[in-house]
């Protein structure tokens, strides 16, 4: 009897054991997904999701592959050595960008429009407006950026998958169709913010997301009007009339059209908690490139004695500010660098600072848009204190980022008035009477402002002024780019797979075409 | 509720049956039965002919049956026995010898659930490979061990050594994107083993990983048995569209007396088999024109003064190009400030060392009337050709059966294993495939060594590196890769601590005779624990640095199964079994890591509080994850026999899978065999020994992994703002369906002349429906790929083996195996709308690797120059081959069509001689960096043409412009241009048809030729696929041994019973190769797209040697 009871337990706990293994339909069910991810969204998570952009913030990524080594040399805004095959495009790199624009900037934007859409209640209906437009705010900017690179893109066709859950390839809308219709857009959200009267619940739950403007209708106000005057100005060759009436409309009702004129205004997402790199990324973005651009610090700040100068750069071994020049043989400059002969993107403001913050529009462009457009469509002396006010607006700028430096360096102190006064009064500085001089001056002191650090902007205005007066010598060497490109080429992907649609676009796929607005 | 209660009526079986049990028969008939030399048999089957009275022998070979008369006909039949009749007769005792079935026909496979079948009633071919047959060169895993030795069957050992992992593949690629590893079964329980490294260099951690097949010591195994076809392996439903492998571990039976004791020892060393052909010609710089406009020179020379003395050196940085001048022995100041003769070696000879192999192994075992047992420890130590690593490993093994009653048997196995490795080998893509690494073979390897780290030891500084200007190096110089790599792995440490325990207990109730039931529990549990600890690179008053890291993960697969059967002989032709089961099992992964940030506070204190920046009060980051997988099914089989020679066997499965959408995760899998002994059933030659042929079909599936199908946002947060994200990529599908292979296949073994020869071919043909593939998706959809199900795949094949002893006399037998498995795979049809599926993009598309229908998955796309209508290839101004960048052409296909093996063994006397030669036929493989190599001139194939004396012709060039300007000449030009040697004339033909007649210089050919990025619009003359697509057959002697066992009677004197002495050498050399300068097998990851996609990005593959000693007391 005892083996038996053996038996019956063993039999038993055999039983038990299986019953164990053996599995419910709703266990086979609940464990269909992943239990670290969200089946839901929400519009203000989707909200907050759409900013987090990893070539807005300064991330390693696109400093070392793309801003500082591509845009930055095409726009002589960084120090690069006139080497080997130096104006072909890292084509898998410029890619990346496309790829990010689609999966992280328009993607999490259908999605906000789709949760919209969904939406039931007519108090969310009403509510989320806001969060809406202005999530298409930073969305137009950054598709208008897109443009400045490639010329016409897939946009209102993109992002099916994240519309109606199907894969179709997007149709090319051509760039000037879209940016015209975002300069239209803009007006309309401008006067909605304006005028939104937004329920205090939705404006709390915005004040608690936003994490640009803080939730400020007015912030987000001079943020659309500054894009559409940087837009407007930008076709301006193209289009003048339509420019001049837009732009001097705007000019002419300050309170309607508020615009990001003083440093404070400043677009940008600042880099609190977790958004602060521990990794380091500024400075090993820069490691691919840390040496000032040579015709900017030789030929323009230096001579000058620039203000921003001890902001920008390190001095080299000798005490000096030099750059490096894209004419010296690349072996000089490699050893020219070893030797310390080269100054250095500043490590307080720059390469040690993981506080840079996520620069999204600041006051001295749009001082210089109203500059130029008051230089070209009205008052000379209008343009001229907008010029100035660009000037110390930048000052003033980098200054506050260089004293607000996560790295424990020295800070710079403010310039002082008579430094800066001395500065607006040099020759190749101070505001004079001719059109052509003027504008040069102020596309000079524009893409000072934009240094590497918005080198996108810096080609684009390059491109579309083709000022200043920039010399890239030619490549022998190359066979596919003896000079710098117009445009980056399309990503191999969209001929592989997007065939049908990308067969509009090919014979525009090759790096002289020019983006519409790039007349001169 | 449904659960319960099938529980329940279990359980009432299970009571009732047993109280039936316990009554006895009256009138008996007793006996024994026993095999040829006398041992006992039990579970021998006895009947009274044409009654259905029947009984089993007890495991002392007794035998107890009613019977009526004497005149009685008993029939005794056992697996692997002849049958035999005897007449009852009057005495009431019987004893009865069965005659063995000839050698290898009296097989028992272990099928689907460790269920044993005969051989002979099979209807599906399976592989049988011995354990014995595995050791003979002493391998450090069974799965390399099976290279060639079973028909259909592929190996690919990762490379990096022991702790790399081993791929298998049956009967070719059945699944487009979620191609696996087959199930893997040990004693009927489920294992972990997976793939390894299929997510390239960036993907992964970049080091080279292993999967859990290693974990299973050879030792250990008795028989694998491989299911191959669906009919064989239906029963696992949706794990077994890859095959299933199942392994029967050493159990103690078969010990006649007291304890029997197994010692082995065997000792190998390592080294690198095959290297990169680097040319030690020419140094470091660029094309000439390149050059001038960089160094103001021809010869890409820099001129410096150092310490008030004038030294000079090449271009050691400039993108790894070796186009400059030749390596002569002049004095050249090195980058770490030391002048040496510029002098030229493989730096890879330097590269790796030489590694070592020790294993040990004891095993104990013994047998009794209530228990058998065999317990084993095995000592693995392990040092690959890598520099940096080693592996130590324990395996403890017990398999014990416990006969607790007459009916009831309890076997227990647990494997555990406890294993450390220390910085495993690391893929060494980032030395290979990119161009700034290629270091000049004029750099003296001793230097990066020296070098890597500082005197201080800290991380080697870089040129403009301000913290020591003294220890610095004194410029930049291509292969800092290496100097990064030698860090990682001789600086830093990365040690992986893995305990794992694989347990099971089986109890087999016999209710009644011919009803039994089976009940199995089973684990497989892993606990890996990876600490990572990186030292600081600087002085911490430059900054914190180094870093330290944990990770503890946890894998768990439970299982279960139950089966119930019942065995009936009908009359005298018909006998059947039929069984019902159930099974289940649920895997779950936890993964837990934390690691410091922003580096550690105090130089080389590996400690979380070390931490430089600190998240939320804690230390560090820390993350953690789950996931769980469920499957369960319910099962019947129906075996018939006719006659004892047609076999029909039926299987079916319902199951649900917790990966695929509710509602959409229910699946049946039926499966059907038959066979039939045609020398039973015909009378055929005396010659012919033994005849079957087989027919099978099948289904099986393969959802996708768990997780992949949802469509879900990823969460994080933004400074506390909480923000959800659509993924980028991988999007999900919740419609996705399941891919269901559907195979038949007929199989005809024969075995002539008393079993010196013999055959066994198979051939299958499967469709696989409804593929599921991340589909790359232009991005601009929302996302970069998307799972969807696409298609349908089919592959046909043949696969067999010959097999005889064409020598056998009383000295000497040679025995002797062919296998060969041929395999077309046919991609069939695409989702509509679909022409083609790129499974890999390489280079922006440079090239891509693709499904094609009508093609083998796995065709490979690229652009070819421009020819004529004659097939001539057109040459431009520029005097190269532009390509035609207008469509992509078909230029090879990765899968190889023939692989195989051929195994001789051949015994005289005491000396036994085992070859094993396997062989890889057909299909293409990629490898990158001999395409960047070859255009940065680092390669043998890259010397044509560059001076004179190999080929160069002379111009000068008008006006010293670039390509398209050289004028042939002797002299110098008229405005004094320099004359030039390294002049080619490409073949071809102009445009207008005219042959050829411009001059390209050689560098500029190669550079631009074998070049990054083909696609439309970039680099014109970019030619990959002559570049970096190769055909890829080998046949390569694999393995060699010579064993020498000593004579019984010496070995008595030594109280052993056995003693053997071997040596041993595997993967010795290529009979065979047809790609020049690489070894086919250099490649990484198991997945197959993967591992034919990056050839030269492994570490060496390796060429060992040993010895090894085996004892048996």
């Amino acid at each position: 009897m005892k083996k038996k009871s053996i038996q019956y337990i063993l039999l038993l706990l055999l039983g038990a054991g299986i019953l164990s293994a053996g599995c419910k339909k709703s266990t086979i069910d609940s464990q269909y997904y992943n239990p670290e991810q969200s089946v839901t969204a929400n519009i203000p998570a989707l909200y907050a999701g759409l900013f987090n952009n990893s070539y807005v913030i300064p991330k390693y990524w696109n400093l070392y592959t793309l801003l500082i080594p591509v845009f930055g040399e095409y726009s002589q805004t960084a120090g690069y050595i006139n080497g080997h095959h130096v104006y072909e495009q890292p084509t898998n790199y410029t890619a990346n960008k496309w790829d990010n624009y689609y999966t992280s900037v328009l993607a999490p934007y259908r999605e906000i429009q789709k949760y919209y859409g969904n939406l039931t209640s007519a108090a969310d209906k009403r509510g989320y407006q806001v969060f809406l437009n202005t999530a298409t705010v930073f969305f137009y900017d950054q598709t208008a950026q897109m443009i400045d690179l490639f010329g016409d893109i897939p946009y209102s066709q993109a992002g099916s998958i994240n519309s109606n859950g199907t894969i179709t390839p997007a149709k090319y809308d051509t760039a000037k169709s879209i940016y015209y219709a975002m300069i239209s857009d803009l007006d309309r959200i401008n006067t909605f913010l304006d005028t939104a009267n937004v329920p205090v619940f939705y404006s709390n739950e915005l004040g608690q997301y936003d994490y640009i403007n803080g939730g400020s209708m007015l912030r987000w106000r001079q943020y659309a009007n500054s894009l559409r005057l940087r837009l407007a100005m930008r076709i301006s060759y193209y289009d003048e009339p339509t420019a001049k009436s837009l732009v001097m409309n705007m000019l002419s009702n300050p309170t309607q059209y508020p615009l990001v004129l003083n440093a404070s205004d400043a677009i940008q997402i600042n880099l609190a908690g977790n958004m602060v790199s521990t990794s380091h990324d500024i400075r090993n973005g820069f490691g691919i490139n840390p040496f000032a651009p040579g015709y900017m610090v030789d030929s323009v700040m230096n001579p000058s004695n620039d203000p921003r100068l001890p902001f920008y750069f390190t001095t080299n071994v000798n005490g000096q500010y030099q750059g490096v020049l894209n004419t010296t043989l690349g072996s000089t400059v490699t050893s020219g660098q070893q030797n310390g002969l080269y100054s250095r993107w500043d490590s307080t403001t720059f390469t040690e600072n993981n506080n840079f913050p996520g620069l999204i529009l600041d006051a001295a462009e749009a001082n210089f848009c109203i500059a130029e457009a008051y230089q070209r469509w009205g008052s000379v002396s209008a343009a001229q204190s907008a010029y100035y006010n660009g000037i110390n607006q930048s000052i003033l700028y980098y200054y506050t980022i260089n004293n607000g430096s996560s790295y424990s360096g020295v800070k710079q102190p403010m310039p002082s008035g008579s430094a800066i006064a001395a500065y607006e009064a040099y020759p190749t500085v101070a505001y004079g009477s001719d059109m052509a001089g003027n504008l040069n001056k102020i596309a000079t002191q524009k893409w000072i402002d934009f240094n590497v650090m918005q080198a996108n902007h810096a080609w684009a205005e390059y491109r579309r002024t083709k000022l200043p007066a920039l010399s890239f010598p030619v490549d022998p060497g190359s066979v596919s780019a003896p000079n710098p490109p117009t445009r980056l080429l399309y990503p191999g992907e969209e001929s592989a797979l997007n065939a049908a649609n990308y067969q509009a676009v090919a014979a525009k796929d090759n790096i002289t075409t020019k983006i519409f607005w790039d007349v001169k | 509720m449904k659960k319960k209660s099938t529980f329940l009526l279990l359980a009432l079986v299970l009571f009732i049956a047993n109280n039936i049990a316990i009554g006895q028969e009256k009138k008996t008939i007793t006996g024994m039965v026993k095999d040829s030399i006398g041992s006992p048999l039990p579970g021998v089957s006895i009947s009274v002919k044409n009654t259905d009275k029947h009984a089993f022998t007890n495991e002392k070979g007794v035998f107890k049956i009613n019977a009526a008369a004497a005149t009685d006909i008993l029939v005794f039949s056992y697996i692997g026995f002849e049958r035999k009749e005897v007449t009852a007769g009057s005495s009431g005792y019987l004893d009865v010898t069965l005659k063995g079935l000839p050698n290898q026909l009296d097989a028992v496979v272990v099928t689907a659930y460790g269920i044993k079948k005969s051989q002979r009633s099979l209807g599906y071919a399976t592989s049988t490979v011995k354990g014995e047959d595995l050791m003979k060169a002493a391998p450090t895993n069974f799965g390399s061990a099976l290279t060639g030795q079973a028909s259909g069957v592929m190996v690919t050992s990762n490379t990096g050594g022991a702790t790399s992992a081993v791929a298998i593949q049956i009967r070719g690629i059945t699944s487009i994107g979620y191609q696996r590893q087959p199930l893997l079964v040990v004693d009927g329980i489920i294992v972990r083993d997976g793939d390894a490294n299929g997510q390239g260099y960036w993907g992964g951690n970049q080091k080279i990983n292993g999967n859990g097949l290693l974990d299973i010591s050879p030792e250990n195994i008795e028989t694998i048995n491989i299911l191959k076809g669906a009919a064989a392996s239906a029963l696992y439903g949706s794990d077994a569209s890859f095959g299933v492998i199942v392994i029967t571990t050493k159990d103690g039976k078969g010990i006649k007396k007291g304890i029997g004791v197994d010692v082995s020892f065997s000792s190998g060393i390592e080294k690198a088999a095959y290297l990169p052909d680097i040319q030690m010609k020419y140094g470091p710089g660029y094309d000439w024109v390149d050059n001038r406009a960089y160094f103001g020179n021809d010869s890409a020379w820099t001129q410096t003064t150092v310490n008030g003395q004038q030294v000079s050196y090449p271009a050691f940085n400039n993108g790894g190009y070796q186009f400059g001048s030749k390596i002569d022995g002049r004095p050249v100041y090195y980058a770490d400030g030391v002048v040496r003769p510029f002098a030229a070696s493989n730096y890879w000879k330097d590269f790796y060392r030489d590694g070592s192999s020790n294993i040990a192994n004891i095993a104990l075992s013994n047998s009794s009337d209530k228990v058998t047992y065999r317990f084993s420890y095995t000592r693995n130590d392990y040092k690959g050709i890598q520099i940096g690593g080693d592996q130590q490993k324990n395996t403890f093994n017990l398999n014990t059966t416990f006969k607790i009653a007459p009916k009831l048997t309890l076997n227990v196995t647990s494997s555990f294993s406890n294993e450390q490795v220390t910085n495993r080998p690391r893929q060494i893509y980032f030395l290979t495939n990119n161009s700034g690494s290629f270091p000049s073979p004029a750099n003296y390897m001793n230097i990066f060594f020296n070098k890597y780290q500082t005197p201080q030891g800290y991380k080697y500084y870089t040129s403009n590196s301000t913290i020591d200007p003294t220890n610095r190096f004194k410029y930049d110089f291509d292969g800092e890769p290496f100097l990064d790599f030698f860090w990682n792995q001789l600086a830093n440490s990365y040690v992986e601590t893995t305990n794992r325990l694989i347990a099971s207990a089986t109890l087999n109730y016999n209710i009644l005779p011919g009803l039994n039931l089976r009940g199995r529990v089973g684990t497989d549990f892993t606990g890996y624990r990876q600490e990572e600890k990186d030292r600081s690179t600087q002085p911490i008053a430059f900054g914190p640095s180094g870093g330290y890291g944990l990770t503890n993960n946890q894998y768990n697969f439970f299982s279960g199964d139950l089966l119930l059967s019942y065995n009936r002989k009908l009359n005298k032709d018909f006998n059947f079994t039929l069984s019902t089961g159930y099974q289940g099992r649920q895997e779950s992964y936890y993964y837990n890591t934390a690691s410091t940030i922003g580096g550690l506070t105090v130089e080389n204190w590996f400690s979380l509080n070390a931490s430089a920046s600190q998240t939320n009060g804690g230390t560090g980051t820390a993350s953690a994850s789950r996931a769980f997988l469920t499957k369960d099914g319910f099962f019947g089989i129906a075996d018939v026999s006719f006659r004892d020679y047609l076999f029909i066997s039926g299987t079916l499965r319902h199951e649900r899978t917790s990966t695929l959408y509710p509602g959409n995760n229910e699946f049946t899998y039926p499966g059907v065999s038959g066979a039939l002994e045609l020398t039973k059933l015909l009378r055929l030659p005396e010659a012919v020994t033994y005849s079957k042929i087989r027919a099978a079909w099948g289904i099986v599936g393969n959802p996708p992994d768990q997780y992949k199908a949802n469509v879900v946002y990823n969460p994080s947060t933004i400074n506390g703002i909480p923000a959800l994200n659509p993924p980028t990529s991988n999007y999900g599908n919740n419609g996705l369906k399941n891919e269901f292979k559907h195979e038949t296949e007929f199989g005809w073994e024969t075995r002539l002349l008393k079993n010196r020869l013999g055959f066994d071919i198979s051939y299958y043909t499967n469709k696989i429906i409804n593929q599921i593939v991340p589909l790359t998706t232009p991005s601009n959809i929302g996302t970069t790929s998307v799972l969807v199900n696409i298609g349908t795949m089919n592959n046909h094949g043949v696969e067999g083996s010959i097999f005889g002893t064409p020598v056998k006399n009383k000295n000497f037998i040679w025995d002797s195996r062919l296998n060969v498995g041929f395999n077309q795979n046919k991609v069939v049809s695409l989702a509509s709308g679909q022409s083609t599926y790129i499974m890999q993009n390489i280079d922006n598309n440079s090239m891509q690797v693709v499904a094609n229908p009508g093609s083998p998955s796995g065709d490979i796309m690229g652009y070819v120059p421009e020819r004529d209508s004659k097939g001539n290839k057109i040459v431009d101004g520029n005097g190269m081959y532009p390509i035609d960048k207008s469509h992509l052409v078909k230029v090879g296909n990765i899968q190889p069509k023939l692989v195989g093996g051929f195994i001789n063994t051949f015994t005289y006397k005491r000396f036994s001689l085992s070859t094993m030669i396997d062989y890889h036929w057909g299909g293409q493989i990629i490898s990158l960096s001999r395409l960047y190599g070859t255009g940065q001139g680092v390669y043998k194939n890259s010397l044509y043409g560059r001076d004179a004396a190999s080929g160069g012709l002379s111009y000068y060039s008008l006006n010293n412009g670039g390509m398209g300007t050289y004028v042939p000449s002797n002299a110098n030009g008229p405005n004094g241009e320099a004359v030039h040697h390294d002049g080619i004339i490409l073949k071809g033909v102009t445009a207008s048809g005219a042959p050829n007649t411009t001059i390209v210089d050689a560098p500029n050919y190669y550079l631009n030729t074998f070049t990054w990025g083909a696609w439309p619009g970039y680099d014109p003359y970019a030619d990959y696929p002559d570049g970096a697509v190769f055909n890829n057959n080998f046949i390569k002697f694999r393995e060699l041994s010579l064993s020498y066992s000593i004579p019984s009677k010496l070995a008595g004197k030594l109280k052993m019973q056995n003693v053997v002495l071997s040596v041993y050498g595997r993967n010795l050399f290529y009979i065979y190769k047809s790609i020049p300068g690489l070894d086919p097998e250099d490649a990484v990851g198991t997945n197959y797209l993967a591992n034919y996609t990056s050839l030269g990005t492994g570490n060496a593959a390796t060429r060992s040697f040993g010895g090894s000693l085996r004892v048996s007391f």
